[in-house]
């Protein structure tokens, strides 16, 4: 029932709302909660096991029942009716326990915000008012949240006094105390939709003050779970706050003097009260009947409680049935920061223990006074209908099973009965669950402790934890300086890493197989040209630049000759390859070493701790030019004409100009940098230029191709290209097990340096296992099945009984244009000694047979790379 | 041919973006400007960690014990990098990181959103830099007197640019209706030269982007409207067929 007067609502505004189909009207100002119970309705839904009627039990977060679904605005499932601000239009309703999640994308913003100060308050009671206000006083830079919608505690009064020049943010749940004074705060902020919905406020205090208060814990009697029953401290605040009476009829029971101070407001308001007071003596109130030495053991009704029945056997009517059990500390951001709760006798609660560094717990949550109180858990009863937590059906007789089943430890209980693991986190159940665990082990509640609070202290969307990183904000997408023509020209990209590189460039109504046909045979007959800006590039510099070189690679580097480009293998300790590419040697103290795309950042760690940590002494530096440098490889027969024509001043002539050199020119007073290298066999000339201009020189390099029909090719072709030659994708046809032996790479392996970075692992017998697995090509024998990536090798026609051996499994396959057939490279034990030999690849169920071949399809003797 | 090589600004393409942000946020793409990695020290440079100092040309920015990053307004980038190696290591990184401009009232309450570091001006006063992160992007992050400039990896600054516009969307009422987390890279017109119709001519290049469908209801929403990738229509196919 509403009073005509009263609570911090706005009477002057009306708010419709549905419940369960039925509208209502509400004011702003109010709960959910709190309208329902002012127009009568306690029941809003069903236990999550038992399916028994629930209603409204606590005033807050603390709430163990009252969970709904809202359906608008947004489909929301299991809010708490007491936490969910009246909205007009708001539409709910009760559930069975569980909700149900949108099944449409959610439109409204979430998003984070970092936050720094001297001191954080969490609670804007009037301790943690008064803690800000001090802090202030200081000087300090301050910030104060708060979860409910105004300042003041358990009693607002809209007279508060705030603390100007402080962060003050209400509506905003501290879910989280982490290392370091690092909080973690949950803003509800209701604006307007070009505004986050919520937000996580990442707060780094020097100093958190926990000033949080204190929840009310229940008296567990039979059938204590009805819809009608609830907190006394709720009812009061339902009074105090909304101006509600939650009922006319009111039976209280307690078993100290805190919850007279209700009993005596809600008779002030015009209910009936009769207080139940477990203790042998009890006060007397003026308008209240108080019946001393008198408990509740159990209740009747079905849909809202009817009476309550007392330990005298008397059925006592009552339309609403408030319990207080004592005052339990909201410890629960000290407890996060590893504080240790201690269970104090006295007041029959768990209090902050040993004080934290940084933190200090004040006001009601250190321990809330309790007058007389006697510590009660239950009353006598079936305690198979004797719940200890509402929300999880869980009941004393549970916790005597997990206790009879051997169980000692409250968080073995916890796990046994789920009593504490709800959207409440146990609020209203964890500290009674141990008190009737000590009852029934006969121990002292001291002894058992309490389960330990662990973040959130209240549920939080994953919308809002993921924040704005959705949506093209999911991850960053990495572009080169050439993306928006990849994109005009009709790009099809691929992911490498974060890099959106293309993949192939489809003629309208092309199919990727077709692309890549077409731009395999444009490379080997003519001229294509790729992006391979994403290549990793590391400038290094020094005096000991080349000795570091040579412990990282497994080939000479020191013996490069300046103006001069090497391939080489990186590996790790463990002798397996980690990385590959090309050095060139830029002059006697400096070279630029190139890594694949995947590894630029690992390699340059690489390099980094090997220099740092091992080799100090070493006079050398290293830089990231991954950036820096555009990579334009113009490839093919023609790449001479191509490259001879935008780059006058450069003689492309074989003689002037061999493979595996680098030459500087300039164009139109840029730098450019020409190397010889190839990734295809082919005549290749790679063109590096301040990415600056990489738009421009592709361009012209384009136009200058255009006569040759040059042709722009993706990541695909590159792989094909490069797999008929049998180069390895480290990643691809390594993975983390291949020696560069396995590989053929024993040529680039140094048989003089004295020591590098894997060396020593050549030499572990199974590096000079005949049977290891080693890189060959595979050409099905039917010259038409691409075999597909991944798939095992086995030796025969028929498969034996299980177990299969396995020979080894294809690690790249595809059509070839040169070969007019597809291929295959694969990792095959003992692979190079079976060159000819017919096994076979299983392919949706059929056992096609291919030949062993070397690695190399295309070209071995290498006859065209000069052109 | 043209004889002389125009540089592109990997920021280009959202400058309209920018410029339409609201009262009280300024976020520009600086000009490229030549910049070394500067190993070994040199006299004069900052030694005070987190710190850079300005120049008569540019700043020197310390990134580490032993690490500064020069710029300098009066050098080419291959230039400033042989002058500096005259003293000791040095590399051209001119086009390593791209740098962003912000200024306005609501910078410190946009960065807040998405960097981790205390930008009180007691804390972060100008003088001071740091490396860290924007959202997911790495940057050197640089307070100046009125502002704070971002410097970016080129292949990162799409993302930061769509990332800044987003955050940028809690000051401005009017984008109210943009889905969260949409912004995409705005596609450049194609420059109408003459190397472009040659680059267009071979058959090799021949899917233009799609030119966006005209809504109306959409063009006055997004009125700041590069925001949501306008498509371009200037390919000389697309012309044609119109």
């Amino acid at each position: 029932m509403r009073l005509p007067t009263g609570g911090r609502i706005d009477r002057s505004v009306t708010l419709h709302f549905t419940f369960d189909g039925v509208g209502y009207t509400g004011h702003p100002g109010d709960t959910l909660a709190s309208a329902l119970l002012a127009n009568g309705v306690h029941r809003t839904g069903t236990s999550v096991n038992l399916g028994r009627p629930r209603g409204i039990v606590a005033a807050w977060s603390d709430d163990p029942a009252g969970l709904v679904q809202v359906e608008e605005p947004f489909p929301e499932p299991m809010l708490l009716a007491t936490t969910i601000e009246l909205t007009d239009g708001l539409v709910a309703r009760g559930i069975p326990g569980r909700g149900r999640l949108a099944d449409v994308p959610d439109t409204a913003r979430y998003d984070r915000r970092h936050a720094h100060c001297d001191v954080l308050v969490v609670g804007a009671g009037p301790a943690g008012l008064d803690a800000a206000r001090e802090a202030a006083d200081r000087g300090l830079r301050v910030v104060l949240v708060d979860d409910r919608s105004e300042p003041g505690g358990s009693r607002p009064t809209g007279d508060e006094t705030l603390v100007p020049g402080i962060l003050h943010l209400q509506r905003t749940t501290a879910f989280g105390l982490y290392d370091d004074g690092f909080v973690l705060a949950l803003e509800r902020r209701n604006g307007t939709p070009h505004q986050s919905r919520q937000r996580v406020h990442r707060i780094r205090a020097k100093h958190v003050v926990v000033a949080t208060g204190a929840h009310e814990r229940p008296i567990v009697f039979e059938d204590n779970d009805r819809p009608g029953i609830m907190l006394a401290g709720a009812a009061r605040e339902m009074l105090h706050r909304y101006g509600v009476l939650a009922g006319q009829r009111i039976v209280v029971f307690t078993s100290d003097d805190a919850a007279y101070e209700a009993a005596a407001d809600l008779a002030a308001a015009g209910a009936a009260v009769t207080l139940l007071d477990a203790r042998e003596t009890a006060p007397a109130i003026p308008g209240v009947e108080v019946r001393a030495g008198t408990m509740v053991v159990g209740s009747e009704g079905v849909e809202r409680v009817t009476h309550a029945v007392l330990s005298d056997g008397e059925r006592l009517p009552c339309d609403l049935l408030l319990v207080s059990g004592g005052w339990n500390p909201t410890a629960h951001l000290f407890s996060h920061g590893r504080g240790d709760l201690r269970y104090d006798d006295a007041l029959g609660a768990f209090v902050p223990g040993e004080p934290l560094d940084g933190v200090t717990v004040v006001g009601a949550a250190v321990g809330p006074p309790a007058p007389n109180r006697l510590v009660l858990w239950r009353t006598p009863g079936d305690p198979a209908k004797q719940f200890v937590d509402i929300a999880r059906d869980a009941t004393v007789a549970d916790i005597a099973r997990s206790v009879g089943a051997g169980m000692r430890s409250v968080e073995h209980i916890k796990r046994y009965t789920t009593i504490g693991t709800a959207h409440d986190q146990g609020k209203t159940s964890g500290v009674v669950a141990t008190g009737v665990a000590a009852e029934l082990l006969g121990v002292p509640v001291a002894s058992l402790g309490t389960t330990t609070f662990r973040p959130p202290y209240t549920p939080v969307a994953f919308a809002a934890l993921a924040g704005r990183d959705r949506g093209t904000l999911f991850d960053p997408e990495r572009t080169t300086a050439l993306h928006p023509w990849h994109v005009g020209a009709g790009a099809v990209f691929e992911d490498v890493g974060q890099w959106k590189r293309p993949r192939y460039y489809p003629r309208t109504g092309e199919s990727m197989d077709a692309s890549v046909l077409r731009e395999c045979a444009a490379v080997r007959t003519s001229v294509g040209i790729l992006d391979g800006s994403t290549l990793g590039k590391i400038d290094v510099q020094g005096p000991d630049a080349d000795v570091l070189l040579d412990r990282l690679y497994t080939n000479m580097i020191s013996n490069l000759a300046v103006g001069r480009a090497r391939y080489g293998v990186m590996c790790g300790a463990d002798g397996m390859v980690i990385d590959d590419g090309t050095v060139l040697r830029i002059a006697d103290d400096r070279f630029l070493v190139v890594t694949t795309t995947g590894g630029a950042a690992k390699i340059l760690d690489w390099m980094e701790e090997w220099h740092q940590t091992e080799w100090p002494d070493l006079r050398v530096h290293l830089a990231s030019v991954t950036e820096q440098w555009a990579v334009f490889p113009v490839v093919g027969p023609r790449s001479r004409d191509v490259v001879g024509a935008v780059f006058p001043d450069l003689d492309v002539s074989a003689e002037a100009f061999p493979f595996m050199a680098w030459r500087d020119t300039v164009l139109d007073g840029v730098p450019v940098r020409v190397a010889r290298i190839s990734f295809s066999g082919e005549l290749a000339f790679e063109v590096n230029v301040s990415s600056w201009y990489a738009d421009v020189v592709w361009r012209r390099l384009l136009a200058a191709g255009a006569p040759f029909g040059i042709t722009p090719y993706g990541t695909e072709t590159m792989h094909v290209l490069r797999a008929e030659k049998g180069y390895p994708i480290i990643g691809q046809d390594t993975d983390g097990t291949v020696t560069p032996h396995d590989l053929g790479l024993a040529w680039a392996v140094s048989k003089k340096k004295v020591d590098f970075v894997g060396k020593r692992s050549f030499a572990r017998p199974s590096n000079l296992d005949p049977l290891r697995k080693q890189l060959v090509g595979l050409l099905p024998v039917d010259a038409t099945t691409k075999l597909p990536e991944g798939s095992q090798i086995v030796e025969g026609a028929v498969l034996p009984p299980p177990p299969v051996p396995m020979l080894g499994h294809v690690t790249s396959s595809y059509h070839s244009a040169e070969l007019g057939r597809p291929f295959a490279l694969a990792l095959m034990k003992a692979g190079r000694a079976r060159i000819g030999d017919v096994v076979h690849v299983p392919v949706d169920g059929t056992l096609v047979p291919v030949e062993v071949a070397g690695s190399v399809l295309v070209d071995p003797e290498g006859t065209r790379r000069d052109g | 041919m043209a004889d002389t090589l125009s540089p592109v600004h990997p920021l280009q393409v959202w400058a309209e973006a920018f410029a339409a942000l609201p009262d009280g946020l300024e976020i520009s793409a600086e000009p490229l400007v030549a910049t070394s990695d500067v190993r070994g020290g040199r006299p004069g440079y900052p030694t005070v960690p987190n710190t850079w100092a300005a120049t008569p040309h540019g700043r020197i920015v310390w990134l580490g014990p032993d690490e500064w990053l020069v710029s300098s307004d009066a050098h080419a980038p291959h230039e400033l990098e042989v002058e500096l190696r005259a003293g000791g290591p040095a590399v051209d990184v001119s086009a390593q990181r791209t740098e962003l401009r912000l200024t306005g009232p609501l910078v410190r309450e946009l960065l807040a959103l998405g960097c981790s570091l205390d930008l009180h001006s007691s804390v972060f006063p100008p003088g001071t830099c740091a490396q860290t992160t924007v959202g997911q992007v790495g940057v050197v992050l640089i307070a100046a007197d009125d502002s704070f400039h971002l410097l970016v990896r080129p292949s990162f600054a799409g993302h930061l640019a769509a990332w800044l516009l987003d955050a940028a969307i809690e000051f401005t009422p009017e984008l109210v209706l943009i889905p969260p987390a949409t912004i995409t890279a705005p596609v450049p017109a194609a420059t109408p030269d003459s190397e472009n119709s040659v680059l267009l001519s071979p058959a090799t290049i021949t899917a233009p982007v799609p030119a966006a469908t005209p809504d109306s209801e959409n063009s006055v929403l997004l009125s700041p409207a590069t925001i949501t990738a306008p498509a371009p229509a200037a390919t000389p196919d697309s012309e044609n067929s119109a």
